[in-house]
């Protein structure tokens, strides 16, 4: 008598990941804007004005890896201040003394004048060139870099807005919808009221008075954002609460936090993470817009809405449009892709049709 | 059902009172308000007029107390914060919203004078969303998978990952006389001197100027509006009344654009109500890319200027617009869900 | 309108049935060779557990399998001599609502709810025998009262959710037999009622049969007490297959498959008071995990060892009654 084993049983998790994976646009964005992301950490090193390493008559100086600042004449400059690293590699090599000194893959810091470049005629801001790829912007300073930089800030920026907005969306609507009655009714004016509230205008009219740093900025935005998870995880709370598993905790005597973290929220995985990556649209949007009317991150930060402010000042100049506003539409595109293939892993729509 | 309606414009006053509090405590506790603009201001002129000793930019000049006082006065400023508060909201009531201290005229005029434009933006752009977007979304419903289907879920996407404002000003930059075409002017509503054109002329130069902006407005729900819809309908094709549409021997088309599509126009609908609040107060963004002068870009301009009055009274306006929005999809919803109308 | 048949008539013969479905690319068959006829005037009834293929039989013959994921994939199901299987789907229209209708197990949302209850009805009535508006709500009017709703002419202009569960049951067989189709399928009709309205509308459904002499019903059910109280013949599935067939007198006075037996014997009777009631053991497997040989050999409590290897073929032990079990396989009357 034969008998066939029966195949060896994946989790759902793991079920879901193997769909995640078969969708080859999401799955690709993932890895890729992951990776970018990952490789906007080593930014310092690989977009810096400071030089990765000087060989200074037999000493070594490693001036991007560290926080020392050189001075020019430390390092045998004839200049007034910190040393010009890519001036002094010219130096070294016209005098071959046996110093040598290695500059990161693209030399030009983001927040650096280059007002006085010999190879950037005329006033900025600049056409792109063969060293600065996407040109200069209209106070010099290489948009290359600073879109470079600009975008783990965005996307450090979204990802923290989505968290923070998680956590109080999450938080409010799980204990609306668990305790229901009166705390919901409240609840639910508090929350109508709050998003009431129209959203950019009032974050404009905070950040002109407060002017807010990255952190402060990331609250505030989160701080209206929460209601959108707050309404998901309210209808899924109601919904499961009804159910008899919920029951069944109850009469076992399990604390509200025990049946609230065990066994609801495993269940409500689903919109959470299906929403996740259009919450991360929304944001990375609303950090480019408020850039863009000049109320969000302060200056000198690199910031993409901000270049696009510049490139409306100066029309001829199409990079400093174009350029940006490609990274975020490339960056949300990927995001869109991710969340289109993380729906379909988590929330598959099955369509049948019949005839 | 009538009931319902009476709590919910009842229920509309608390969120009110709440928002307007929140925001008027907001603009009265921080520095930089219309008295000490008018400081600022004074202060410049008498500065430049060679006032003060010591050299150099601000120095305190010494303003009569009188001076003063008046100002504070004028604005409510001496009172106590709830007498303040109350005073402002009995003015709102009788729909004086304040004056200007920048354009020295009363809010309410300032702002329903940019009403027309904003207004004729918004509305095209949300006909145009509308008429594009639902027919989009049925159309791939219908072709679910099909070579069309893909074609346009890029578009969908495109529309999706660029914002609204930032699309305009792509095309601002190609079309807009920059490095490559010039086909529409920088911005603005209408060209200088439309009112010496000739009839055709006027029209030619008005819809060159609304080409671009609409296009932004549109896009903003071209996105959101078609994918809703194309999903609402295919959802709505897996139900048990499809089945039974079939099983009695009616045809496709029949039961997709009679029996499914009707249910599945109610999300689209209710949507409908929300939309008034971009027809009226027009998105600052868009405003701002196409230098058109509508109440977003009053709105912009008046918060970097300080103009608290109207800071508040655009507020005020948009807060209701967007209340009035959720009671107005409430009654779409009703009127368009027989389950609801007749319960 | 329907063509006449004699009441005796084979009007519906069903031949090797099989139909699956595409389940994470493999194909899990449903229904695998079902062969039965259907006599005009008669009461058919399918019983049998939730898994057993009954509803995909009854769906399958209305061609009504999503498709994707379905497919019938082979068979021939033929309606007065046409095989509905192989004709077009426009062709086959014609053939739903008007001579085969069917209703389904819940009324509520097997109705339209967003239209009135009367444009439902006499949208058959429209689109097959293109009947003016007046005409149609004539026969509307008239139907629903037959079903017995009170006050038909006024209910015509209500809503689906204005109706109680019973009602709307009723409103959904108006609908099905407003044309007069020779065929009704009813796909668990009463499951999702209450015991008191589903005892009225099995009578309902009787009584218009009876009205129609040469009507056939096609009653799915997993209720056996159902079966007993309607049915003039009974089909028992199992595993996607016709385990035993026979009149509905036979079927309760001689059980012969040992499935049969243990859906009896599970019933509660007044003469089995203080006796345990046997339970068939094990549970249903998933379409996927069907053992080889018999269908029912893993809980079968009669179970031989060849059971396991080789499939037993339906074979008729008395006229009128078949069986599908190796325990008859040799036997004959």
């Amino acid at each position: 008598m034969s008998k066939k084993t029966a195949p060896k049983s994946q989790s759902i998790f793991q079920k879901r990941l193997k769909k995640f994976k078969s969708f080859k646009r999401g799955y690709y964005s993932a890895l890729l804007l992951f990776g970018a992301f990952l490789l906007s950490f080593l930014n310092p090193i690989l977009v810096n004005n400071k030089a990765l390493a000087v060989s200074y008559q037999g000493e070594m100086y490693f001036p991007a890896l560290t926080t020392d600042v050189y001075q020019a004449k430390d390092l045998g400059q004839r200049m007034i201040g910190e040393a010009d690293y890519r001036q002094l590699a010219d130096q070294y090599e016209e005098k071959n003394e046996g110093d040598w000194v290695v500059m990161p893959l693209y030399p030009y810091s983001p927040i650096e004048s280059l007002l006085t470049d010999p190879k950037l005629p005329g006033p900025p801001p600049h056409s792109p060139t063969a060293e600065h790829w996407m040109g200069t912007d209209d106070r010099g300073r290489d948009v290359f870099a600073r879109l470079v930089y600009g975008f783990r800030i965005s996307l450090a920026f979204g990802l923290g807005v989505v968290t923070f907005g998680y956590v109080i969306g999450m938080t409010v609507g799980a204990c609306l919808g668990y305790f229901g009655g009166r705390l919901d009714i409240i609840g639910q004016r508090f929350v109508e009221m709050w998003s009431g509230m129209p959203f950019l205008y009032t974050v404009i009219i905070i950040s002109s008075l407060i002017k807010p740093d990255f952190l402060l900025l990331i609250a505030i935005l989160a701080a209206w954002r929460w209601m959108g998870i707050s309404y998901y995880m309210r209808g899924e709370f109601y919904r499961e609460k009804a159910k008899d598993y919920v029951s069944a905790a109850i009469a076992q005597g399990d604390s509200h936090s025990s049946i609230i973290f065990r066994h609801i929220l495993p269940n409500s995985l689903t919109p959470i993470i299906s929403f996740a990556p259009f919450a991360l649209v929304g944001a990375i949007g609303s950090l480019v817009s408020l850039d863009f009317l000049g109320f969000g991150l302060q200056p000198p930060t690199p910031s993409w809405g901000e270049l696009v402010k510049q490139g409306l000042a100066n029309i001829q100049k199409w990079h400093l449009v174009f350029f940006p506003l490609g990274a975020l539409f490339s960056t949300l595109l990927m995001v869109v892709f991710i969340g289109e293939a993380v729906r379909e892993a988590f929330d598959p729509k099955v369509f049948s049709r019949l005839r | 059902m009538g009931a319902y309606f009476i709590r919910r414009l009842l229920l509309l006053i608390p969120t009110f009172l709440g928002i307007t509090f929140l925001v008027f405590t907001v603009t009265r506790f921080v520095p930089g308000g219309p008295v000490d603009q008018m400081l600022l201001q004074m202060q410049a002129t008498t500065g430049e007029a060679g006032g003060g000793g010591g050299g150099g930019a601000a120095s305190t000049v010494e303003i009569p107390t009188e001076v003063l006082d008046e100002l504070n006065a004028h604005y409510n400023l001496d009172k106590p914060f709830y007498v303040s508060y109350a005073l402002w909201m009995k003015d709102l009531l009788t729909l004086n919203l304040g004056e200007s201290y920048k354009f020295n005229q009363p809010v309410l005029d300032i702002i329903v004078a940019r009403f027309p434009v904003s207004i004729y933006f918004g509305l095209i752009g949300f006909t145009l969303a509308y008429s594009v977007c639902v027919p989009l979304g049925i159309l791939k419903a219908i072709k679910h998978g099909s070579v069309f289907d893909f074609a346009s879920s890029a578009l969908v996407f495109v529309g999706y990952s660029i914002p609204g404002w930032a699309l305009g000003a792509v095309l601002l930059v190609i079309f807009g006389g920059g490095s490559f075409f010039d086909f529409v002017p920088l911005g603005g509503f209408r060209s200088e001197g439309w009112d010496d054109m000739p009839m055709w002329q006027k029209i030619t130069d008005q819809l060159h100027h609304t080409i671009l902006p609409v296009i932004a407005y549109a896009a903003g729900s071209f996105a959101t509006l078609t994918v809703l819809m194309k999903n609402s309908l295919m959802e709505n094709l897996g139900q048990d009344y499809v089945r039974t549409a079939f099983a009695k021997g009616l045809d496709e088309r029949r039961v997709m654009l009679v029996h499914a599509l009707r249910n599945s126009l109610i999300p689209i609908c209710t949507g409908l109500g929300h939309a008034i609040g971009i027809v009226m107060a027009g998105s600052y963004l868009i405003e701002l890319v196409f230098n058109i002068d509508g109440i977003g870009y009053l709105g912009y301009t008046s918060i970097i200027e300080r103009d608290y009055a109207v800071v508040m009274g655009i507020l005020v306006i948009n807060t209701l617009l967007a209340l009035v929005g959720n009671i107005l999809s409430d009654v779409l919803y009703v009127l368009v869900d027989p389950r609801i109308r007749f319960s | 309108m329907a063509v006449e048949t004699e009441k005796g008539d084979v009007v519906l013969e069903v031949k090797n049935l099989k139909t699956g479905f595409s389940i994470e690319g493999k194909m899990a068959w449903a229904v695998r060779g079902v062969s039965f006829k259907v006599y005009a005037g008669e009461i058919l009834g399918i019983v049998g557990e939730s898994g057993s293929g009954k509803s995909v039989t009854s769906l399958s013959l209305m061609r009504l399998i999503p498709d994707p994921p379905g497919k019938i994939a082979e068979g021939e199901v033929l309606f007065k001599g046409r095989d509905l299987l192989k004709l077009s789907f426009p062709e086959m229209r014609k053939i739903r609502g008007k001579d085969i209708a069917m209703i389904f197990q819940e009324p509520m949302t097997s109705l339209n709810p967003v239209f009135t209850i009367g444009m439902q009805v006499m949208e058959s009535l429209k689109f097959h025998e293109n009947l003016d508006d007046a005409h149609a709500r004539e026969r509307a009017v008239e139907m629903l009262t037959l079903v017995g709703i009170p006050d038909a002419s006024k209910r015509l202009d209500a809503y689906p959710h204005q109706f109680s569960g019973g009602m709307r049951q009723r409103v959904m067989i108006a609908m099905a037999l407003i044309c007069r189709p020779a065929v009704l399928i009813a796909d668990e009709p009463t499951t999702a009622l209450d015991v008191t309205i589903q005892a009225q509308i099995l009578e309902l459904m009787k009584d218009l049969q009876r009205k129609r002499g040469d009507a056939s019903i096609l009653l799915i059910t997993h209720d056996l007490a159902v079966v007993a109280e309607t049915c003039h013949r009974v089909i028992v599935m199992y595993g996607g297959q016709i385990q035993e067939t026979a009149e509905i007198k036979d079927l309760f006075d001689n059980p012969t498959h040992p499935y049969t037996k243990g859906l009896l014997g599970s019933i509660p009777r007044p003469e089995m008071k203080g006796k345990p009631l046997t339970a068939i053991p094990g549970n249903v497997p998933s379409i996927m995990n069907f053992p080889k040989g018999c269908r029912f050999s893993t809980r079968c409590v009669e179970v031989m060892p060849h059971c396991h290897d080789n499939e037993p073929a339906l074979i008729e032990i008395r006229p009128g009654h078949e069986v599908r079990c190796h325990l008859f396989s040799g036997e004959s009357e």
